[in-house]
């Protein structure tokens, strides 16, 4: 110091300098995770159980170890699933605002979910989006939520307690080798709660703009010793949302629902639930239809459309050994739906039996064989403009899978093989395979790869409708001719199965202490899609009939990745990032959805002090377009779009929370979809709401 | 006076040009201010930093294998094995072998993976890490009344009970701890436990 005086503050401020970046580069090897910071594995096992009943769970890893069943029908660790699966949890769900099932599913990455309207949602997975979506399979406790009107779910009437979900599973790409047709894209299963889990009484009750009141009760108790279960009852009223020009939409609904659910051991090897659900409701629509009598060819109608339905399912699970189970399951849906256009009354029922069991050290099989009946009546009050011929239809389906997954080497190469076989009215027998193999070349990396095949079997609409898309008037440039021109959409009987052959390659990691990461990449080949083609001209002696028959024609492929992060960047403040890139490439594009190319997915859930939770999600979907009927020539352009929900809660005290959400803040209002034909571009509104639950 | 040396004030210099580039730098940083105050905030917090599910349940495992007083017959003699024998897929496993190189009091522990066989016979600790709330009452069932400690981690407060259940609330594992079932299995758990745990008085 004194050899070298002024030479102190530099060296302080050297020193200074040296802390400063060392500090900073301390902070960024936190950010991403390469250090593990002072609590490490090494060290838990020095702790005292004072100190490890008090240190947090990493939630990233909590997640790569969620049990799921969809991708092998049978328990596995996420981590460790061949196929691009994503799970919503619990927590998620609360903390994401959502009021209904498919504004949860937006959480996932490579699904599309977009809101028509009010009542009315489209959602996909890796494209082919629509209110007829058709390659979405979608099971709600094991149930087939189907509609085979049009191969696809109605989801306004598809519910559950949302408090009551453990989890929602969800596989882009096929999973037809378990699921069979329709599971092409991508399945989604929605998991309650075992009742045992839900023993307390919990309500809740909340209002605001859109969401203009809602409520629920659900009660659960011990029936006796091991047998436990549970009822509920829910209600919304919900407001309507707003025309382009700014009029309101009209598409205001309510709904209550109602169910139950029973878990009980028989014996140490016995297990049944029983489970159902009853529900109506009420949706406006302002329905807008062609019609031959209307003086400019359009019929503009304020309908209350009545929809009620219900289903019962019972699940027997059987231990045969230590290495052998076996499942039956059984269940009865039913539904009534009455627009003006289609008086829907489906009934469903099915029984499927499943056998798991272990072979030779090295193999795990599970195989199983489903039958389920159908019934339609389909009848409208304008059978000029739609009716299903015949209009009563019933099917029956039979099924069989097997799928063994065998260990190469042990900790570390997977094969799994599977198929499912299947017979139906439409397309007769189906052969869906996949092979599967899954890699972990280092503890905690997991790389997997996939071909598979799926069909989508033909809908009672493609082959039975004859649907009048539009009418074009006379005398005019397009139409010369004296008679109006109806363009009749006409089911056929030959329309076939389409088919996927996918490709399909995923690595993901939780090798990071505070990081988990997730990416998958897909490329899916198509043949014999759906299309339109124009058959000979007829003449009725009102109108000139120009017939648009269903046809195989259309083909192409898809291909893009879709990744997921999450990263706990502290112990109270979550992030998840998920970015979904698509690209197709079709044959004829302008009679199928133009999926948007881009779409993001920003969560950031903090726990700013103790008893109050600050969730902000911020989502991006890139412009798309949609084939509109009204419109055939060029489709619908829907624009990108920013949008951000914030919610805010207080746990008041251990029974009470409170909390205020904000849903699509950043614009009053937005457009999302357009439904194919029927109801008018609908923009989705800027809303608010608040709730209580109250748990006891 | 003494003369600085050229080299040093050379040295000086680029300490002091460095200087300003860092004062620039961290002057655009300002506006970052909230963010780096988080961050340090964060740092400042590592020691409540997370650990994984298994690392934390596995630890806790073998706490309770210390602090739980098996009959004198199970042992064969004082440096006879412990056996804690594991259902679960390998995340699970992979953390239970951890605390193979651990003894408890003399005796080794041995990890004994039973995802397959399920076979209970020889184990002293049975620890199902998979959510299976039947397989957990088969295994209950067996291990009635033997010198076995059950442990489960099922989420949700499962009526199908095993000695110990790990539940984890709000980030943090809780200890649910069924008396009953301990006194039928002659099992001994140590007061020193039990203060930390919700004790569960079972009705059968």
């Amino acid at each position: 110091m004194e050899k070298y005086p002024g030479n102190s503050n530099d060296s302080q401020f050297h020193s200074g300098l040296i802390c400063a970046v060392s500090r900073y580069i301390n902070v960024l090897a936190l950010l991403f995770g390469m250090t593990s910071g002072f609590a490490n594995e090494q060290d838990v096992y020095g702790l005292k159980l004072e100190e490890l009943l008090n240190t947090p769970v990493e939630a990233p890893s909590k997640k790569a170890h969620t049990q799921v069943t969809l991708a092998s029908k049978k328990a596995q660790s996420l981590a460790q699933t061949p196929a691009a699966i994503y799970v919503i949890t619990h927590d998620d769900i609360k903390r994401s605002g959502a009021t209904n099932l498919p504004d949860v599913l937006r959480m996932a990455p490579g699904l599309e979910v977009a809101r028509i309207d009010s009542n009315k949602w489209a959602v996909s997975a890796r494209g082919f989006n629509g209110r007829f979506a058709n390659k979405l399979l979608v099971l709600i406790d094991g149930r087939n939520t189907y509609t085979q009107t049009f191969s696809g779910v109605y989801w306004e009437t598809q519910d559950v307690l949302l408090e009551d979900i453990d989890r929602i599973e969800i596989i882009r790409g096929p999973g037809a080798a378990l699921w069979g047709a329709n599971a092409v894209n991508g399945v989604i299963n929605v998991i309650t709660k075992h009742s045992a889990d839900t023993q307390n009484t919990e309500i809740t009750a909340g209002g605001g703009t859109y969401e203009q009141g809602f409520g629920s009760v659900r009660y659960g108790t011990a029936l006796g010793k091991d047998t436990t279960g549970r009822v509920y009852l829910k209600g919304s009223n919900r407001g309507e949302f707003t025309h382009l020009d700014g009029s309101g939409a009209d598409d205001q609904w309510n709904k209550i629902q109602g169910g139950f659910r029973v878990d009980s051991l028989l014996s140490e090897k016995d297990a049944v639930t029983v489970l159902g659900d009853l529900y109506t409701s009420t949706l406006h629509q302002l329905t807008s239809i062609p019609s031959l009598t209307a003086p400019d060819y359009v019929e503009n109608l304020h309908e209350k459309i009545q929809a009620y339905g219900g289903n019962v399912l019972t699940r027997l699970q059987h231990t045969l050994s230590a290495d052998s189970d076996f499942t039956l399951q059984a269940y009865y849906s039913a539904y009534n739906r009455d627009e003006i256009i289609d008086h829907e009354l489906r009934q469903t029922a099915d029984i499927d039996i499943q056998h798991h069991f272990a072979w030779l050290d090295w193999h795990d099989l599970v195989w199983g064989l489903n039958y389920r009946y159908s019934n339609t009546q389909n009848h409208g009050s304008r059978p000029e403009i739609v009716a299903f011929l015949p209009p009563t239809r019933t099917d029956h389906y039979f099924s069989a899978f097997i799928q063994d997954e065998m260990t190469l080497i042990d900790k570390s190469l997977w094969l799994t093989l599977g198929s499912k076989f299947e017979h139906n009215a439409y397309s007769g027998f189906e052969f869906q395979p996949t092979i599967r193999l899954l890699g972990s070349p280092l503890p905690k990396h997991y790389l997997w790869t996939a071909i598979s095949r799926a069909v989508r079997t033909p809908s009672t609409a493609e082959a039975n409708v004859n649907y009048t898309a539009g009418i074009v008037a006379p005398n005019n440039a397009t139409n010369p001719t004296p008679f109006p021109i109806q363009a009749v959409l006409t089911g056929n009987a030959a329309f076939t199965a389409e088919e996927l052959l996918a490709y399909e390659i995923g690595y993901r990691t939780n090798m990071f202490k505070a990081v988990s990461f997730d990416i998958t990449g897909f490329y899916n080949q198509y043949h014999a899609l759906r299309s339109i083609v124009p058959d000979s001209l007829s003449f009725n002696g009102v109108a000139i009939v120009q017939p648009l028959c269903y046809a195989n024609n259309n083909s192409g492929a898809t291909y893009g990745f879709e990744t997921s992060i999450t990263w706990q960047q502290m112990e109270n403040w979550r992030w998840e990032l998920n970015y979904s890139f698509l690209k197709a490439d079709l044959k004829e594009t302008r009679q199928e959805f133009t999926a948007p190319q881009h779409k993001i997915s920003l969560r950031s859930s903090i726990n700013p002090i103790a008893k109050v939770t600050m969730d902000a999600w911020l989502r991006y979907t890139d412009q798309s377009a949609v084939p509109y009927a009204s419109n055939f020539v060029s489709q619908f352009p829907i624009p990108q779009y920013l949008t951000l929900d914030i919610r805010l809660a207080w746990q008041l005290s251990k029974q009470i929370e409170l909390s205020l959400t904000g849903q699509n803040l950043l614009d009053q209002r937005h457009l999302e979809f357009v439904q194919e034909a029927v109801t008018l571009p609908t923009e989705i509104d800027r809303s608010f709401y608040g709730k209580i639950v109250w748990q006891f | 006076m003494l003369q600085i040396p050229q080299q040093l004030r050379r040295q000086r210099k680029l300490l002091i040009t460095a200087g300003s580039y860092a004062r620039h730098f961290w002057g655009g940083f300002a506006k970052f201010l909230p963010i780096i105050c988080l961050l340090i905030c964060w740092q400042n917090n590592v020691k409540a930093e997370g650990l994984e599910e298994y690392a934390i349940k596995s630890a806790i495992t073998y706490n309770l294998a210390v602090f739980t007083e098996w009959p004198e017959k199970t042992f064969k003699n004082a440096e006879a094995d412990m056996h804690i024998c594991v259902v679960g897929d390998s995340i699970v496993q992979e953390a239970f072998l951890q605390i193979a190189a651990k003894k408890v009091s003399q005796h080794s522990i041995k990890i004994v993976d039973i995802t397959r066989s399920k076979n209970i016979n020889g184990c002293h600790i049975v620890y199902i890490g998979n959510q299976d709330r039947m397989l957990l009452s088969q295994i209950q069932n067996e291990a009635n009344g033997k010198n076995i400690l059950t442990i489960d981690d099922t989420d949700g407060f499962s009526t199908y009970k095993s000695i110990v259940n790990l539940q984890e609330i709000e980030g943090r594992i809780r200890l649910n701890i069924n008396v009953n079932l301990a006194q039928q299995s002659n099992l001994k758990i140590s007061a020193r436990v039990l203060k930390l745990a919700n004790i569960v008085v079972s009705n059968h």
